[in-house]
């Protein structure tokens, strides 16, 4: 028997031990195949539009293969951890470091060359329901299978160098014990774990002094990194100093730990917090952000068409200038592409004067007609008069404020501001500062840089409009100089495709990532798994049923699994409202949405890994 | 010739409470000789096998086996003296699962690099002395307590070791495999003329040594020497255990 022989058995015949470690590796695969599947389609490389749809499925890619990495880690941490007694035995028997070190890595090929044979195998034969899938959320033509040479040359070549990488790296994690320690492994008596009064109360008042400048909107230098330092600190001691000390306080409640289970629910569960501190944090800062990024998003998408009238009151706009010779034709183009697609829609035209290129006004008359067609009221101003309508939509950050006795110099003269319409007409940030005028103080003035006519073509169905704006923007032409065309259809469908393929993906990687959250919790369980059945059957044997068993098990495991997505969720509203300032739409009700499907999908997979874990523990052997 | 010297040895567990579990310990034990160390629990018995045995590192004080001082060898060298040096015998067997038993007992040569062809021709000359012979292409769970530790002493001894060191070898064992097991020490004693040390607290166990040597909180408390029979080493050793107190749990009342 050659070492090489031994690692193989070593894998071979204890491959239950390897199994979680070989799972978490396949998925991880799978996952990053599937991605890449998508990715190298070659309908997605040539067809759509390559710009952020590729670049969208880029950063996946990228975000999932960081997580394969951490993911992969993790589990090969446990995994060692695990296997120290017999690395203790070994090293006993005189095995070396080099040979310690070579076996570890061994194995790790051994087990990443079966994942990756496993995980590209169950992907190629995924990858068609997972195109179909693809293509029905994304509404594009249906997404042909084809067999992804490059996917799996790409899958091979990035999982091979993380396990590669992995079995340089996976020697450190049992490097610097002693021997003894090895041994002893996990079944040294552990001591009883500590925490500080002080500590926890802290992590309270972090948590609530983020939480209080957000609800305050106090402003802050660095705000958002200031509540981010103050929320994961605070929450890093709610899990490592609060939680223990709070259950350590429990356990000296005589009436409430010696009634029933509490007793042994309790004592458990304070070692298994102090053990898990670090990964309950990462889980509920991981959760927070992905709850928040994708109500953010959620509610974008939903009101992208919302978004989109607002900034662009009327959809399409034409602004010709005096030395726009092809206005005729242009405008006959506009007219006759709307016809052929069969829009309905009306016209308005409205003349306007340019000081300079930040700054523009239009007449009294001008502005009404424009008003009418948007259903607004109409203004009127007295001589020497103007209004400010706000360049951009009508936000908490970009609203107009008129000071008393404000005026403004357009050209020779001086206005006095008599007030502000906080609404843009034109599409966002087209015109620069804009003021209505008297009609005849516009009249008069002359000394303009540009005088011009805007022609605006209100369509109410524009989100079917855009074919023609397509066709349009083709033949139109680029002259600055002689006019400015912009239409809203044009913009909305990239648009539009951009944010269903984050969300897309968006999804896709929470839903990994919640996967893996809940196997890193049930991995921490099964790891101790055949001890822990041995307590237990000690237990039932002096008259525990299998009843109170099964609740001292559910217990734990759900306060281990709902703590950290409670946590999240109400780091999430905080998050979330702080996001609503920057964003005009209403986030709650979509932001409810997404958190109630986190949560029901959530519970679903903790009572299945919940009787999976009974179904083992309780198992006769 | 002398296989292993111990001089000075102290042992300080640092903590909030630092706790002294050897002190200056001496002790010379001759090649060839069986001795069987015996304590109370906690009297230092177990700190003083691995110190021993390299698990554990001495806080002062010599240890030298077959004249060399493995404490002082850099990692890659110990490593190299304890598949050559030492053999390991322990109460739970320590059998690797996943290897058969025959692979098990091969797992020191193969840390090695020794061919197989010689592998086998040791396997050869020690399994009918153990009698394992039949049980060499079975699986650890197949086989009893009684097997499995014959099976680790055959992987303790395959290499021909300077020293074999055994804890509580029969703690795990009823009293026929415990006897079978000793005898089988005092036939590799005899017939391979290995130099040993086993911890124990069964005073039967203990019959088989030549030599027994009692600590107690840490330092040597006495030594006797077998003389022709067994039956009287017995009561010596059951004299002097009662004489040191300590935990009487650890005593066992069965007498052979």
């Amino acid at each position: 028997m050659t070492f090489l022989q031994f690692a193989i058995k070593n894998v071979q015949r204890n491959y239950k031990a390897y199994l979680a470690y070989f799972l978490s590796s396949t998925f991880s695969i799978l996952v990053f195949f599937l991605f890449a599947v998508n990715l190298f389609h070659p309908m997605i490389g040539e067809n759509i539009t390559s710009g952020p749809v590729h670049s969208v499925l880029v950063t996946g890619e990228v975000a999932i293969s960081i997580f394969s990495l951490l993911f992969i880690l993790y589990s090969v941490g446990t995994f060692l951890k695990m296997r120290s007694g017999e690395f203790g035995l070994l090293t006993i028997l005189g095995a070396s470091r080099k040979q310690l070190n070579r076996l570890i890595s061994l194995e790790n090929i051994i087990i990443g060359l079966a994942a990756m044979v496993t995980g590209i195998t169950t992907g190629i034969f995924l990858s068609k329901y997972f195109l179909m899938f693809a293509s029905m959320i994304l509404e594009v033509p249906e997404l042909e299978f084809y067999m992804p040479v490059k996917a799996i040359i790409f899958t091979i070549t990035c999982f091979l160098s993380i396990f590669v990488l992995i079995s340089k790296l996976a020697p450190f994690a049992v490097r610097s014990k002693e021997i003894i320690e090895l041994l002893q492994g996990n079944r040294k008596p552990k001591e009883p774990p500590k925490a500080s009064i002080w500590l926890s109360i802290a992590g309270l008042i972090l948590m609530a002094a983020g939480y209080i400048i957000v609800v305050l909107e106090m402003d802050i230098p660095f705000g958002y990194g200031v509540i981010a330092i103050l929320v994961s600190a605070g929450t890093y001691l709610f899990y490592s100093q609060f939680s223990v000390f709070t259950l350590m306080r429990l356990t000296s409640l005589p009436t409430l730990f010696f009634r029933k289970t509490n007793l042994l629910w309790i004592s458990d569960l304070v070692y298994r917090m102090k053990d898990n501190a670090r990964l309950l944090f990462i889980i509920t800062i991981t959760c927070a952000l992905s709850f928040t990024t994708m109500a953010a998003f959620f509610s974008i998408y939903q009101t992208i068409d919302e978004e989109f009238a607002k900034s662009y009151p009327i959809p399409f706009n034409y602004s010709s200038y005096s030395s726009d010779v092809q206005r005729e034709n242009n405008l006959s183009l506009i007219s006759s592409e709307l016809d052929k697609e069969g829009l309905s829609y009306r016209t308005v035209s409205v003349p306007f004067l340019e000081f300079d290129s930040k700054t523009a006004a239009l007449s009294t008359q001008g502005y009404n007609r424009l008003a009418e067609l948007l259903n607004r009221e109409p203004l009127q101003l007295k001589s020497g008069e103007a209004i400010e309508v706000n360049r951009w939509t009508n936000k908490a950050n970009t609203r107009i404020t008129i000071q008393e006795n404000e005026t403004v110099h357009l050209g020779s003269d001086t206005f006095r501001l008599t007030g502000a319409v906080q609404d843009n007409i034109f599409p966002e940030g087209s015109f620069g500062n804009l003021y209505v005028l008297n009609d005849s103080d516009f009249e008069k003035q002359d000394s303009v840089l540009n005088k011009g006519v805007y022609y605006g073509y209100s369509v109410p169905d524009w989100t079917e409009a855009s074919t023609a704006a397509e066709k349009i923007s083709a033949q139109i032409g680029t002259d600055l100089t002689a006019f400015k065309y912009r239409s809203s259809p044009d913009e909305y469908q990239t648009e539009q495709l951009t944010y269903k393929l984050i969300l897309f993906v968006g999804s896709f990687i929470s839903i990994v990532f919640f996967i893996a959250a809940g196997s890193f919790i049930y991995f921490r369980f099964y790891t101790d798994v055949q001890e822990e059945k041995g307590k237990y059957r000690n237990l039932r044997k002096i008259g525990m049923t299998i009843r109170e068993v099964k609740k001292i098990i559910t217990v734990q495991l759900s306060i281990l699994f709902f703590i950290p997505i409670l946590l999240a969720t109400l780091h999430s509203v905080f998050a979330l409202q702080m996001l609503q300032r920057l964003i005009s739409v209403s986030i709650g009700s979509y932001a409810l949405i997404i958190l109630i499907f986190f949560l029901v999908a959530w519970s679903i997979y903790f009572l299945l890994l919940r009787s999976r874990y009974l179904r083992s523990l309780l198992e006769e052997t | 010739m002398n296989m292993l010297e111990i001089s000075k040895v102290s042992k300080i567990y640092d903590g909030k409470v630092s706790y002294q579990a050897l002190r200056h310990v001496d002790f010379i034990l001759p090649k060839g000789q069986f001795v069987g160390v015996m304590g109370p629990s906690g009297s230092g018995k177990t700190t003083l096998l691995n110190v021993i045995s390299t698990i554990d590192h001495p806080t002062s004080g010599e240890v030298v086996i077959n004249g060399k001082e493995p404490h002082q060898l850099p990692s890659e060298q110990l490593a190299v003296f304890r598949r050559r040096e030492l053999g390991f015998v322990f109460q739970d067997f320590n059998l690797l699962h996943t290897l058969t038993v025959r692979e098990n007992i091969f797992l020191p040569l193969a840390l090695d690099g020794v061919a197989v062809k010689k592998m086998k021709g040791r396997l050869n000359s020690i399994a009918p002395i153990l009698g394992i012979t039949d049980i060499l292409d079975k699986r650890t769970y197949e086989i009893s307590g009684g097997q499995a530790q014959r099976a680790a002493i055959a992987r303790a001894i395959i290499h021909e070791p300077a020293l074999l060191l055994a804890d509580e070898p029969t703690g795990n064992l009823d009293t026929k495999s415990s006897r079978d097991v000793m005898e089988l020490f005092r036939n590799i004693n005899r017939e391979i003329g290995a130099t040993m040390l086993m911890v124990t607290h069964d005073p039967t166990a203990a019959s088989y040594c030549d030599r027994i040597i009692f600590i107690r909180d840490g330092s040597i408390y006495n030594e006797i020497y077998r003389g022709e029979h067994q039956n009287d080493f017995y009561g010596n050793i059951m004299d002097v255990l009662s004489f040191m107190g300590g935990d009487s749990r650890d005593v066992s009342t069965i007498r052979n």
